[in-house]
């Protein structure tokens, strides 16, 4: 390896990461530190963020978001991981509702494959299980170029794939470049910040040697890291999939902590113990079978009978009478997901802020909480989710006042009512119950709902069409980085603000700032703006945001499920 | 004309049958909003990204080209490929038809074991206290929809005594019956109660005919009027209704392979509309259909071997 230029610097960063990730160092210290090796204060900034929120490896704790264990009747919170006794061996039987499609980390279409493949796979950077932070993956660590263009990630030693080849820089350019290609893939929105060529090939992507990537953008992203942490970027091994990438979509070559090794479509996934894993000691769990039962109350009933140790897509009906069960424990997760109303200001009467804040207003949230989530839901005070990276915590929202949304009608060019256009998923309970509620809610400001169920087809078509008044629309983060959400439902480019048609040209700009901005004070403050703007406009009518509820056997410690979505079974255990 | 002549006619009528299916089909479905490419990229998709993946799909080509690329893959027996799972739609289907095909024949056969003896039994002992709670049970299963009846056998017989699984297909000849012997008699109890009634029914006024006095008068037992002038005349209507009720049995296989987590072809067709997988819905319902159609030839057959009176052709 030939020394570099920048080596001794480098070498300088790279020992004061270690002492942050080790926390011996303050944040103040640090930046002197960092200004006398001639990093700039915006990148220093980035740098000491990213490496202060690694947590060591392995079987110690991490700290996650408050989960809630309720079991016989009784509710517990969990802020850390629950490792005290924890022995290997055993089947996790987990049942959930549908089949996966498609795990190939690149082409998949949605979460039904998402949670289950980031099982096999790795990225280079993980979220943390607070849903705010990243720590190390397959990258032991990480530095940013002062100008915030120039990553260097130093991959993890000795990490092989499950068939005990080993993992080199080369199959992560071969990852990362694949994931990003392809400009019709679903999930390449994310990687637009990577330099390109003019046949929109990706360029910038360098492997110096077989233990360091390094990844040039642009420009400055400020999200690059979250992106990286995203399943797209997961690293497959290019000896597998090179020849036939098509092979992915039914066979997986990762280095996660299991490996695939049956699949029966439609009926279930069998995951086993990844011999290779480069975390010592974990899995804890043999074997994994991710079970279909499609119907609710059968995959209950199971769960129920000892055919299954756990069960995903819970219907909110019977949470109470599972949570009054000794035998098992239902947990209550931190999430990223939102429910909302979304309004098309582009025709009246929703073209007027004072209809849609009279709207707002009227919506007695806690009460929607308590009659379709059975009380398992907050308030939502901001279209961003609650407690995520740059959440406004000091938004007032909408608190029910019928007299505030009295006088925000009377203000509006329809101070008698209106009509309105309520589009649901047909077959949805929840949404049904969403729907009749805020029907008789908003009645009593005058304003006539008329309830359409549609197929999800239909829903779908009239969704991109922008063809609703009103639709009932939900969002969960892919990255912890508010850049996704925030482009999603502020900018006119391809989503036309969440399908909302909403212009705004303080929060659009705001909104491309954010994305180039390195500072994490002066983030904070544009993202907190937005979120101002997009309360004073209201284009979403904000609902409440949900957790995530998984039940399990009483046997079954730390099913884990951070905030931006997926099962994390890497450090779950069975008594 | 003879048996053979009269299915060789049959097989043959079926072909325009099955063109107007795949027609009526093709239509429908291309009648529905909702666009394939949409649906499988989601939200984040650009009108590029969509336009772009409708040209892959071959969705952009004039809709009687589609059509007739579709027939034409039809002739060569390949049923297209899966829009959703990028797999051929024969592959999707094998194993699924397979179990969908076994649960309509365990259906069968448990509604005739059913049915049978219970209409059989009514009639014998007419408005008797048996015939009375016969009629009040089979009018519950009747009214009552599937997934509920499914629901309370999956409680009663496999949750508290445990003697049947809770669901999935199962191995092995064995096994797989064991499997599908509640979904089977949940489909079954919504039949059974037509066919008894009209058992009873037909049984009872046969036994006015002419026919029934003058084999008592030539000494015949009971049961031998019964089972060799009676049953045979009265069973007609009730296979008239067992053929007819055919269309009713496929249908419930997709509810039922839902409560039970069957995974057959029913499942997959209802999923396959919701995510407009059109190459899938329209070979499935191509095969549903045929399904169909043999079932109605078969039942045609059965009356021939019933009574020697009916010719065919």
């Amino acid at each position: 390896m030939t020394p570099s230029p920048q080596s001794d610097r480098s070498q300088g960063l790279a020992r004061l990461a270690s002492k942050i990730r080790a926390g011996s160092l303050g944040r103040r210290e640090f930046l002197l530190r960092a200004a006398a090796l001639g990093l700039t204060a915006p990148a220093a900034a980035v740098m000491f963020r990213t490496y202060a929120a690694a947590a060591p490896l392995a079987q110690t704790a991490q700290k996650t978001g408050e989960i809630t264990v309720t079991s016989g009747g009784a509710t517990t919170t969990m802020t850390e991981e629950d490792l005290a006794g924890a022995k290997p061996g055993g089947t996790f039987r987990f049942g959930r509702g549908s089949d996966s499609n498609n795990l190939d980390p690149v082409t998949n279409d949605g979460n039904v494959n998402i949670w289950v493949l980031m099982n096999i796979y790795d990225t280079l950077v993980r979220v943390g299980l607070d849903g705010a932070s990243l720590v190390p993956g397959l990258a032991e660590s990480w530095e940013v170029s002062e100008d915030g263009k120039v990553y260097t990630f130093r991959l993890r030693p000795d990490v092989k794939f499950s068939d005990g080849s080993p993992m080199t820089s080369k199959d992560v350019k071969f990852s990362w470049v694949r994931a990003a290609n392809d400009p019709n893939q679903i999930w390449t929105f994310t990687l637009t910040a990577l330099a390109r060529d003019e046949a929109g090939q990706v360029q910038g992507i360098e492997t110096p040697d077989d233990a360091t990537v390094v990844v040039s953008l642009p420009a400055p992203w400020a999200p690059f890291l979250s992106d990286v942490a995203m399943f797209n970027m997961s690293v497959v091994s290019e000896a597998f999939a090179a020849a036939d990438p098509d092979r992915l979509v039914d066979e997986c070559m990762g280095t996660g902590p299991f490996q695939l090794k049956e699949w029966k479509k439609g009926e279930s996934i069998t995951l086993t113990r990844n011999p290779n894993f480069w975390e010592a000691g974990l899995p804890y769990l043999d074997q994994v079978d991710v079970l279909v039962v499609p119907d609710d109350n059968a995959r209950v009933l199971q769960l129920q009978g000892g055919e299954l140790d756990g069960m995903g897509d819970v219907p909110s009906s019977r949470l109470q009478e599972l949570g009054a069960d000794p035998n098992l424990k239902v947990l209550s997760l931190p999430s990223t997901l939102s429910l909302y109303v979304t309004l098309n200001t582009r025709d009246a009467p929703l073209d007027d802020v004072h209809a849609r804040l009279a709207l707002q207003f009227a919506t007695d949230k806690q009460t929607l909480i308590d009659v379709v989530l059975f009380g398992q839901g907050e308030v939502a005070t901001s279209f961003m989710p609650k407690g995520a990276l740059y959440w406004n915590d000091t938004l007032e929202g909408f608190p029910f006042d019928l007299d505030r949304a009295k006088e925000h009608l009377a203000q509006s060019r329809t101070p008698d009512g209106f009509e309105i256009e309520l589009q649901i998923l047909a077959g949805s309970d929840d949404q049904t119950t969403l729907a009749t509620v805020l029907k008789d809610m908003w009645s009593q400001i005058g304003v006539e709902v008329t309830i359409v169920p549609s197929e999800a087809g239909v829903i779908n078509d009239n969704y991109m069409s922008h063809s609703f008044q009103g639709m009932v629309n939900g969002w969960t983060n892919d990255i912890i980085d508010p850049d996704e959400l925030v482009s999603y439902a502020v900018l006119p480019e391809s989503s036309e603000a969440f399908q909302t048609g909403w212009q705004n040209a303080e929060a659009q700009d705001l909104a491309r700032k954010g994305a180039a901005e390195l500072d994490d004070a002066r983030r904070k403050e544009i993202y907190f703006r937005i979120q101002e703007l997009y309360n004073q406009d209201s284009p979403m009518i904000l609902l409440f945001h949900k957790p995530y509820i998984a039940v399990t056997s009483a046997r079954v410690h730390n099913f884990q499920q951070p905030p931006t979505g997926q099962w994390v079974w890497v450090k779950t255990w069975m008594d | 004309m003879g048996r053979a002549q009269f299915v060789i006619r049959r097989l043959a009528q079926m072909i325009p049958v099955l063109l107007g299916v795949t027609l009526v089909v093709f239509a429908l479905l291309q009648m529905i909003p909702g666009d394939p490419a949409a649906i499988m990229l989601g939200i984040h998709a650009t009108p590029e990204s969509i336009a772009a993946l409708r040209h892959e799909l071959g969705l952009d080509r004039p809709l009687w080209e589609q059509y007739l690329r579709y027939l034409a893959a039809l002739a060569t027996l390949d049923l297209g490929q899966s829009l959703k799972f990028q797999a051929s739609v024969a592959s999707l289907l094998g194993n699924r038809l397979a179990i969908s095909l076994q649960l309509i024949a365990v259906a069968t056969l448990l509604i005739v074991a059913i049915a049978l003896p219970l209409g059989v039994a009514s009639a014998l002992w007419k408005d008797s206290l048996f015939d009375q709670a016969v009629r009040v049970v089979l009018m519950v299963t009747m009214v009552m929809p599937g997934f509920w009846v499914g629901i309370v056998l999956l409680t009663v017989f496999s949750v508290k005594f445990g003697l049947f699984p809770v669901s999935g297909a199962g191995d092995g000849p064995a096994d797989r019956l064991h499997h599908l012997l509640l979904p089977a008699l949940t489909i079954a109890l919504g039949i059974v109660p037509l066919l008894v009634r009209a058992l009873r029914t037909s049984i009872l006024e046969a036994m006015q005919a002419d026919y029934v006095r003058t084999a008592r008068a030539k000494g015949l037992g009971s049961a031998r009027v019964v089972t060799g002038h009676v049953l045979r005349n009265a069973l007609i209507p009730a296979v008239t209704l067992l053929g007819l009720s055919v269309g009713y049995l496929i249908g419930g296989t997709v509810v039922v392979e839902n409560v039970f987590a069957l995974p057959g072809a029913g499942k997959m067709l209802v999923d396959a509309i919701a995510s407009r997988d059109y190459p899938v819905v329209q070979s499935t319902t191509l095969i549903f259909a045929v399904l169909v159609i043999l079932v109605n030839l078969g039942t045609d057959l059965v009356y021939t071997f019933l009574d020697p009176r009916v010719r065919v052709g």
